[in-house]
């Protein structure tokens, strides 16, 4: 009982400041129809390349850009923690009975609404540019993109928790991004890389997240793609779920 | 209402043990107001995120508002209020939208903390600022706000660590008439830690001193300045020459001691300073010796500090 009302307190509290100033957000989700703009066109050029499908680029090109934007929109919330500690906002909250899952799970559920929000907005946006968005899988798809932002918020809030400093953040973050994004699969199928390449994508959430996505844009809702899009990010947030709750209980302000 | 006992922490930084707190007894009875003073990194802040359930303990218990702060921190959290050193509103947010929030976090209902809030905000004079962002307020309205988000709860136990730093003295009396007004009405049991003797000085009724993350005196603040003996006196001499003159008639002085004779004037400590002024004004004039004036000052906490460890509060924050 305690866990969703506080939740929701943290909800309330952590999207009414940050909706005030909506461009982060506008802006990432101009950066997916940018690429499909400016990178989609080269991908079609390139035709037949093993890993996609000959003739609909869009309905292989879209999923990988969804799961990119959501990395955008959730992956780096946790570098607010370094500026609220400094100031005393997170003390503040310590103070309190607020539950120390909730204070994690508030702000993640605002990143899982405005995710569920862009991507509908992405998608429906490409339908003129040729995408097919099959019935029943696609409100799959969208979930699926919800339980992403979830895991990968509450992996950045923890780690941001952990860092104790808004540079540390930054700087793991600028080590991980390109790793994170090139093995996701999002732009190249991995279908394409060499063996120890196409080992690491299989550590990456991003890129099981990127094949349920495409799996699920085809329709082709029973595969294992399609559940391992579900299991894997699922399996990472709790992990984050986990480690951030006891950083929260232990965190030092 | 507080009651500890070898409450103790210690840091691990890299290879060295820093010993922050080192086993310190307070008892704290319902509705005293007692000040923690020290010189900065003394153990105060220390001290009371112990106590606020922010640190855990590395030895020693506290019960704090009738709860175990180690084994029903919840219990503790629900029943204190705790304002800290920095601003606990953030940017981007409304002043009466932080205040509910933070009645939100104490389980209070919507209606209820819309009602506290608008309460509070009156009170502490925020109503005007009710709808603007928290980043547009000054100092002395963030730090009210502060104040009302650590009271939106109305708890029988109030923490303030450093409540007034940084603010100018109007803001700073303004805080405090609030705080006291509270106080008065509601029998708050405060404790807290400040900088400014002054404040200490005027708001508690027992002050606990701690040097070293130990407590080395405590009291109520004329029981502690009369451990200082005597109040301090000073003469200014017209000519520097006769210092040595004017602080042998001083020393010849029933209760005189620390005579310390400056560049051009002569101090000394004494009981009832003030009936012993006309005195040596006197045996000085007898003795041909003019003066350009006479000071006697009463002991302040800071002479407290000074004479139980040789050093000034002030010295260690300018």
């Amino acid at each position: 009982m305690s866990l969703l009302t506080d939740t929701g307190a943290v909800f309330v509290r952590d999207t009414r400041s940050k909706l005030r100033t909506p461009w982060p957000y506008m802006e990432s989700m101009a950066d997916p129809l940018l690429l499909l703009m400016l990178f989609g066109p080269l991908v079609a050029a390139l035709g037949g390349i093993p890993g996609i499908p000959a003739g609909n680029t869009m309905q292989w090109f879209v999923p990988g850009m969804l799961v990119l934007m959501v990395f955008t929109t959730s992956a780096f919330i946790g570098a607010g923690f370094q500026e609220e500690r400094g100031s005393g906002a997170l003390e503040r909250m310590l103070v309190t009975p607020v539950n120390r899952f909730a204070l994690l799970a508030g702000r993640v559920l605002r990143v899982v609404v405005v995710v569920v929000i862009q991507a509908a907005v992405v998608a429906l946006a490409t339908v003129p540019f040729g995408l097919r968005l099959p019935p029943i899988a696609t409100p799959l798809a969208l979930l699926q993109l919800a339980v992403l932002a979830a895991a990968l918020g509450t992996v950045s809030l923890a780690v941001g928790l952990a860092l104790k400093s808004s540079y540390a953040f930054w700087g793991v973050v600028s080590l991980v991004y390109t790793p994170i994004v090139v093995t996701s699969g999002a732009l190249l199928p991995m279908e394409l890389a060499p063996g120890w390449l196409f080992a690491i994508s299989r550590v990456n959430p991003l890129a099981h997240a990127v094949e349920g996505q495409r799996a699920l844009f085809a329709a082709d809702v029973t595969s294992t793609a399609a559940l391992l899009g579900f299991a894997v990010p699922l399996l990472f947030g709790l992990v984050g779920a986990v480690l951030g709750t006891q950083s929260m209980r232990r965190v030092r302000v | 209402m507080i009651h500890t006992t070898g409450l103790a922490r210690r840091f691990h930084s890299g290879r060295q043990t820093v010993h922050a707190v080192r086993g310190v007894d307070i008892d704290v009875a319902p509705g005293e107001v007692v000040g923690l003073l020290g010189p900065n990194g003394a153990g105060k802040s220390t001290t009371l995120r112990m106590l606020t359930t922010l640190l855990a303990p590395t030895a020693g218990s506290a019960t704090v508002a009738g709860y175990d702060i180690r084994t029903d921190p919840l219990a503790v959290r629900r029943r204190i209020g705790s304002i800290g050193q920095g601003n606990g509103s953030f940017d981007g947010l409304r002043t009466r939208e932080e205040l509910q929030a933070q009645g939100r976090f104490y389980g209070l209902d919507r209606h209820t903390a819309r009602r506290r809030a608008d309460e509070l905000l009156q009170r502490l004079q925020l109503s005007g600022q009710a709808d603007r962002d928290v980043a547009k307020l000054s100092g002395g309205q963030r730090r009210r706000l502060d104040v009302a988000m650590g009271l939106i709860h109305r708890p029988p136990l109030l923490f303030l660590d450093e409540p007034s730093a940084g603010l100018d003295p109007h803001s700073r009396s303004n805080l405090w008439e609030h705080v006291t007004g509270m106080r008065a009405e509601h029998g708050t049991t405060i404790v807290m830690t400040t900088h400014y003797l002054e404040e200490v000085d005027a708001a508690a009724q027992r002050v606990i001193i701690i040097d070293h993350g130990r407590i080395i005196a405590e009291g109520t603040p004329d029981q502690l300045k009369s451990k200082v003996s005597g109040d301090l006196v000073t003469v200014e001499l017209a000519d520097p020459g006769d210092r040595s003159a004017a602080a042998t008639i001083a020393a010849g002085i029933p209760t005189a001691h620390e005579v310390a004779p400056g560049r051009d004037a002569v101090s000394f400590r004494v009981s009832h300073g003030d009936t012993v002024t006309p005195e040596i004004v006197r045996a000085l004039d007898a003795a041909g010796i003019r003066l350009r004036g006479t000071q006697v000052q009463r002991p302040t906490l800071d002479d407290v500090f000074l004479s139980l460890t040789g050093r000034s509060l002030r010295e260690d924050h300018g």
